[in-house]
């Protein structure tokens, strides 16, 4: 009896580490599983998401027009040497004056 | 600017976005290179670019008024941005990435205040009528 007592006793705790093994490599899944999703819902350090490249690229089309009607600009104001013109307009606006002036002299 | 203290900086020069001429003043600009570095403009810059239709006008806006990039470099350090970006770098690689620029900033001041032989520094003569006749 104590020989058949024993056996059982041993086969029931052989069980119980068994499922207590079972039962901690659950627990150990199911917390990587909860690190998982603590992970995947923790806000992002950069929020902005933006998964429609268009836009992005428009705003480099619209970019890369800008800079190129501004060099255009810059190419058109060093070719009309505005400087220069803006001296003989004055030297011109001067000359009209002179003459303006000795044409009233002379009345 | 350094040569400058700051008190009589204040005193004597004034920005032009925020003050009037008075009279006897001429208009300075001071110029130099500076590096876009990360902080909520550029952040804020980087989120037009990606989510804002208008975000390359807004960009340039920005870079102009408040960064006081120079014409050129206001529309330019936008486009690289916004390349960088566009060419696969994350937006924390694009705001840590120092973008060089120029920088100017005008203020209504006198002639004597602005110091000399400083290439920071330009003065703008305006051309009135007294100068014609």
């Amino acid at each position: 009896m104590n020989q058949k007592s024993k056996k059982k006793r041993e086969q029931r705790v052989k069980e119980e580490k068994k499922i207590s093994k079972q039962i901690k490599i659950k627990k150990d899944k199911e917390e990587n599983l909860r690190e998982k999703l603590q992970y995947q819902t923790r806000p992002k350090q950069t929020p902005i998401v933006n998964q429609d490249n268009a836009i992005l690229e428009e705003n480099v089309r619209i970019l890369q027009q800008a800079i190129a009607e501004h060099e255009d600009l810059l190419k058109k104001r060093n070719e009309s040497n505005i400087e220069e013109k803006l001296e003989k307009f004055k030297g011109e606006l001067k000359e009209e004056y002179d003459s303006f002036v000795r044409d009233f002299q002379n009345e | 600017m350094n040569d400058l203290d700051t008190e009589y900086f204040n005193n004597n020069f004034f920005d032009i976005r925020k003050h009037r001429p008075q009279k006897g003043q001429i208009l300075a600009q001071y110029r130099a290179v500076a590096h876009f570095v990360d902080g909520w403009v550029k952040r804020n810059l980087i989120n037009v670019l990606l989510t804002n239709k208008v975000g390359a006008k807004t960009a340039q806006k920005v870079m102009r008024n408040m960064c006081c990039a120079t014409e050129e470099d206001s529309i330019n350090i936008p486009l690289q941005m916004a390349k960088d970006l566009a060419e696969g770098m994350t937006v924390e690689e694009v705001a840590a990435k120092e973008y060089r620029m120029v920088v100017q900033y005008n203020y209504w001041t006198k002639k004597e205040c602005v110091p000399e032989d400083d290439p920071h520094w330009l003065t703008i003569d305006i051309v009135n009528n007294q100068s014609i006749t």
